[in-house]
């Protein structure tokens, strides 16, 4: 490459070259000191499939946070026309005259099949029924407060019920019934998440610092408590729930169920976390002038626990969102008139119904969505935490 | 003199998310057989990654050979070209562990807590000798025996775990041995040790180097251990020489500014005098001086410094320096011999 | 004149039987089932304004007497006589809020400035710690302090708003120094303070250390495993081995004339440049034996060339030498055998002259 050996002679005869070459590359700034924080920040944006969780999450959660304005109709609304109707086309194309059109749908009629006796639904054609968007419907009330009757989109006419996920047994739409058991089945996961954090990391600081018999006596309770299989653990939690609960309440119940196994697991990890940084010189030298207890916990160990302890709760969320769909669905978890997820997916709980009327299914592939991007976006959060590693 | 290996101006880059570090920028030397080179320099100077860089050790996605050349010569045959070969390939196998070998600084992270010390000293000879697995064992004891670990028909069977400190230091030395390298690069080989290990330690890799006729890099920041063991000795800095001499030249009468202030700054029993430390510390991968690596920090700094890398200005017949200071063109303000 | 005379012989600090035993817990239901002998028996005192450099390898326990010091570990047994305005006060057994005024004047700096720096707050900020604690000045008053402990460090200002992972090995570090200062601490335990540190920047901070120590004076005790380090810093040199004081001496007639044979391997062990040649020396065999099982007699004697039969049945107490009262040896044979020093007195005299 460069000519910086040989003998004495042909070096300084070369001394040009290099200078020139030296020159050159020593212009431009090829190292650019980082912060932590940038380094974090763009270990994250590598991380495509943390990033498009993450924003998948966001757009899901905005959409159950204002559901009434999304769903087309309230979870409540119901038809008895139209029972078990299978998911309506959206259509551009006119099917006959191959004309394009603004997004449209044809109604569908039920027709008894005599020889099976199940209700067959086909579309009618002769009229177009334009989607509208913006469109005044049922009213509700948006974040708890704002009474509104404008959904993003819907059928141009009442009478006739555009159901894009197909209906319920009481031919309740199952696209808004999702987006509204969304809110349920979401929140759960961060509420449960919320309290597990809570009492996990302080449970855990307080047996990874003092250690001696309360520690003992905490690890030994967290072994028992996980010993037990999960699903049974949380269904006789569940069933110990009293039946003649209003619904909020027994919904606050399901998520203090849900949390009582979780903050095992994101105590244990405060526990060692503390164990180690406990043993930092930087905490030695705050015991050395006199630092309280309570500081060194506020000061030392919490900021520096913050970001593994976010990770573990990021990835506890899709355990409990799991949790209260399974209670739910085999029918121990939150009751109606509330809906949720597992709640929904009850109605594929028998397998005619899964043949007959498969969109039953659809509440699932929310779950799973929902379940996957956690995962996801946990892991880019756990790399991200770590910045410093590759 | 038989030269044994002739690293001619290397290069090594790691490319990571922050941009570019030139961790090695420009080293040259050669290694004769049955003598000691040593390098010495601070943390960040590339010491250690000239030697994974021999070893070809790096991953290939991190870190790239960006120049220069590797010569390794064998007993027999033609020299090979390291920096060309694959760093997976079966050719360069056969040549780490068996004719270079390497020590590194913490043992115990080097043993495979898994596996007995014989089975992973048994592994190295398998792999390179065409021997039995009994001969392999009888040869596993033998190197044990040597780099003198008690009772080595009982220690072949343990685990690295029941052996202390030096004991796995010992192992190590003995893995490295085992198949008879014509080169032992021994990185930080005492940094993790005590001083009375430390001392044990260096006897015996020099015993067996002057039995076996053995070239050696001994790569330490500690000048001490370089005063004890080199015979020749280059001096990094930012990854580049900037001296290399003679280890007397380099204790008695050293040449770069850099160290001079080594010396100054190094703690020597018996002398009472206050340590005269280099100023400053040494840049990070973002500030590097553009012209001399030193300039920033050196007392005797000249225009010419920060503005243009030095040369290596040729003091002796094993002797040069990278300083502007010897270059007799340059009207310097003091003498510099 | 000696480290003690000019102190005028006013102990600071006065050591008694120091011990402190770690239990050894195994099983289900914790037993003890031994102890960790990490300090066993242990007196020394500390003069004011004198710096003492503890030596000896890991294991040796100079680590823990100096966490003792500082109360981070509370002693099984044994004195700790500090000496504040209203007398001497034991600290060894004092609770968390007697011990609050005395932390005031016992600070540490710690080996690893990448450890003992939490990386989440401002420099300013870890300075400022201590203050807080001890609720000293208003928030302003801290400010101006910090910065003033940023000069005095060598720092400067600016560096109040930067976090540790910002600055070099040795700036971190010179924020511990700044850090342990804060409070106006009479007596500073120096744990390794250099050992992780480039030999150019470690000669600055030894040099900052020796500047802050005349200018406020501190007293030291350095703690450190680097022979040559310790003869820089100390006036007053105790060698330690397995949890016992082998030697005390002035830091001169350790390196002069060593009265334990283990002090006297210790310097035969330290790396030393022989121009022209190979160095002769004798080396120490084996391995510092486990601190759970110390052997009986003197602790030393698995190792030692000169071991007699007594050495392995009686423990050598620490006394002075009838010729030489500075030096405190433990050790049956200290009047009988002649040991190899690191440098003869003539020698010394050449180094000097040839440095000079």
């Amino acid at each position: 490459m460069n000519n910086l050996e040989g003998s004495g002679d042909e070096r300084r005869f070369n001394l040009f070259g290099i200078r020139k070459k030296n020159i050159e590359s020593g212009l431009k700034d090829e190292y650019q000191l980082l912060t932590v924080r940038q380094l974090m920040i763009r270990k994250f944006l590598r991380n495509r499939m943390a990033l498009l969780s993450f924003i998948a999450l966001v757009i899901i959660y905005a959409v159950t946070l204002f559901a009434g304005f999304f769903a087309p109709y309230t979870a409540r609304d119901a038809d008895s026309k139209l029972t078990y109707s299978p998911p309506m086309a959206i259509r551009l194309q006119d099917p006959e005259t191959g004309h394009f059109h603004l997004p449209f749908f044809y109604p569908l009629r039920g027709k008894r099949n005599m020889e099976t006796f199940q209700l067959e639904y086909v579309e009618e054609r002769e009229e177009r029924i334009p989607i509208q968007f913006f469109v005044k419907g049922e009213p509700y009330t948006a974040l708890g407060i704002i009474v509104w009757d404008v959904h993003l989109f819907g059928s141009s006419d009442p009478a006739e019920r555009l159901h894009i996920m197909g209906s319920d047994v009481r031919g309740r739409d199952l696209f808004s019934r999702i987006i509204y058991g969304g809110q349920v089945s979401l929140s759960v996961g961060i509420f449960g998440v919320l309290i597990t954090i809570a009492v996990g990391s302080v449970i855990g600081t307080l047996s990874g610092y003092y250690g001696g018999v309360f520690d003992n006596v905490v690890q030994r309770l967290i072994e028992t408590i996980r010993s037990f299989p999960q699903l049974p653990l949380w269904m006789a939690l569940a069933a110990a729930i009293p039946p003649q609960w209003p619904p909020e309440w027994v919904y606050a119940g399901i998520v203090v169920v849900l949390a009582f196994i979780n903050w095992t697991g994101l105590s244990r990890e405060a526990r060692g976390l503390v164990l180690s940084l406990k043993e930092r010189d930087y905490v030695h030298a705050a015991e050395a002038s006199g630092a309280s207890t309570a500081r060194i916990v506020r000061v030392h160990l919490i900021p520096n626990m913050a970001s593994h302890i976010i990770v573990t709760a990021t990835l506890a969320v899709p355990v409990t969102i799991l949790g209260e769909s399974a209670l739910s669905f085999l029918g121990i978890g939150v009751r109606p008139p509330m809906v949720s997820w597992g709640l929904l997916l009850n109605d594929a709980i028998k397998i005619q119904n899964i043949v007959l009327y498969p969109w039953t299914l659809f509440p699932g592939l929310f779950i799973l969505v929902a379940v996957i991007a956690y995962n996801f976006l946990g892991d880019g959060l756990r790399d991200m935490v770590d910045p410093f590693s590759r | 003199m038989e030269t044994v290996l002739e690293v001619d101006s290397l290069k090594t880059y790691f490319y990571i998310e922050q941009g570019v570090v030139r961790a090695v920028d420009g080293v040259s030397f050669a290694l004769q057989a049955g003598k000691t080179l040593g390098i010495v320099g601070e943390s960040g100077c590339g010491k250690s990654v000239t030697s994974r860089t021999i070893m070809r050790l790096l991953s290939p996605n991190l870190a790239r050979i960006v120049a220069g050349s590797i010569k390794y010569y064998p007993a027999e045959g033609p020299p090979i070209e390291l920096t060309q070969v694959d760093p997976y390939g079966d050719q360069i196998r056969d040549i780490r562990g068996n004719e270079i070998a390497m020590i590194f600084q913490e043992p115990m992270t080097s043993l495979n807590p898994v596996y007995t010390i014989g089975q992973q000293i048994m592994e190295a000879i398998l792999l390179h000798q065409d021997v039995s697995k009994e001969e392999a064992r009888e040869r596993a004891i033998d190197v044990l025996r040597l780099v003198g670990i008690p009772l080595p028909e009982r220690r072949v069977d343990q685990y690295p775990h029941e052996f202390s400190g030096g004991m796995r230091q010992r192992a190590m030395i003995a893995m490295a041995l085992s198949c008879n390298p014509r080169i032992l690069i021994a990185d930080e080989p005492t940094t993790a040790l005590d001083v009375t290990i430390e001392a044990q330690i260096l006897e015996l890799i020099q015993q067996i180097q002057q039995d076996n006729h053995m070239a050696l890099i001994m790569i330490t920041h500690d000048l001490n251990v370089i005063g004890e063991v080199a015979d020749h000795v280059i001096v990094m800095y930012l990854g580049q020489v900037v001296e290399s001499a003679p280890v007397d030249d380099i204790f008695d009468n050293p040449k770069h500014p850099y160290t001079q202030g080594l010396l100054n700054s190094l703690p020597m029993i018996g002398r009472d005098k206050r340590l005269e430390p280099i100023t400053g510390s040494v840049p990070g991968p973002h500030e590097r001086p553009r012209g001399c690596p030193f300039a920033p920090r050196c007392p005797q700094v000249m225009d010419v410094c920060r503005a243009e890398s030095p040369p290596r200005f040729v003091l002796g017949p094993a002797s040069d320096v990278a300083c502007w200071l010897y270059d007799e063109t340059i009207e310097v303000g003091h003498d510099p011999g | 004149m000696t480290p003690a005379e000019k102190a005028g012989a006013d102990a600071i600090l006065e050591i008694q039987d120091l011990r402190l035993h770690f239990p050894i817990k195994a099983g289900l239901l914790k037993k003890t089932v031994g102890y960790v002998k990490a300090v066993d028996g242990v007196s020394f005192d500390v003069y004011a304004g004198e710096t003492v450099g503890l030596v000896g390898e890991s294991g040796s326990g100079k680590t823990t007497i100096g966490r003792c010091i500082v109360r981070l570990y509370k002693p099984t047994t044994g004195s700790m006589h500090f000496r504040t305005e209203a007398g001497p006060v034991d600290i060894a057994q004092l609770d968390k809020r007697e011990l609050l005024p005395i932390r005031r004047d016992i600070q540490m700096l710690f080996q690893d400035p990448n450890s003992s720096l939490n990386a989440r707050i401002r420099v300013g900020d870890i300075i400022a710690e201590p203050l807080e604690i001890h609720a000293i000045g208003t928030a302003d008053e801290r400010r101006s302090r910090v910065e003033d402990l940023l000069e005095q460090v060598g720092l400067g200002a600016e560096m109040f708003n930067r976090f540790p992972h910002q600055l070099s090995g040795g700036q971190r570090q010179r924020v511990g120094v700044a850090r342990a200062l804060s409070i106006e601490p009479r007596f500073v335990i120096c744990d390794e303070p250099v050992s992780a540190l480039d030999v150019s920047v470690q000669a600055q901070v030894l040099n900052l250390l020796a500047d802050l120590q005349e200018e406020l004076g501190l007293t030291y005790v350095f703690i450190a495993h680097d022979l040559s380090v310790v003869e820089y810093i100390s006036d007053r040199v105790m060698v330690m081995y397995l949890g016992k004081l082998m030697e005390t001496a002035p830091t001169r007639k350790i390196f002069e004339k060593p009265a334990h044979p283990y002090t006297e391997a210790l310097l035969n062990s330290i790396p030393k440049r022989a121009p022209g040649g190979h160095r002769k020396r004798f080396v120490l065999t084996g391995d510092i034996p486990s601190p759970v099982n110390p052997p009986a007699g003197c602790v030393f004697h698995t190792r030692c060339q000169y071991a007699v039969e007594i050495c392995r049945t009686e423990t050598p107490p620490l006394k002075p030498l009838p010729e030489d009262p500075e030096t405190s040896v433990a050790c049956h044979l200290a009047e009988e055998v002649t040991l190899q020093p690191y440098y003869t007195a003539e020698e010394r005299r050449n180094l000097e002259s040839s440095r000079a």
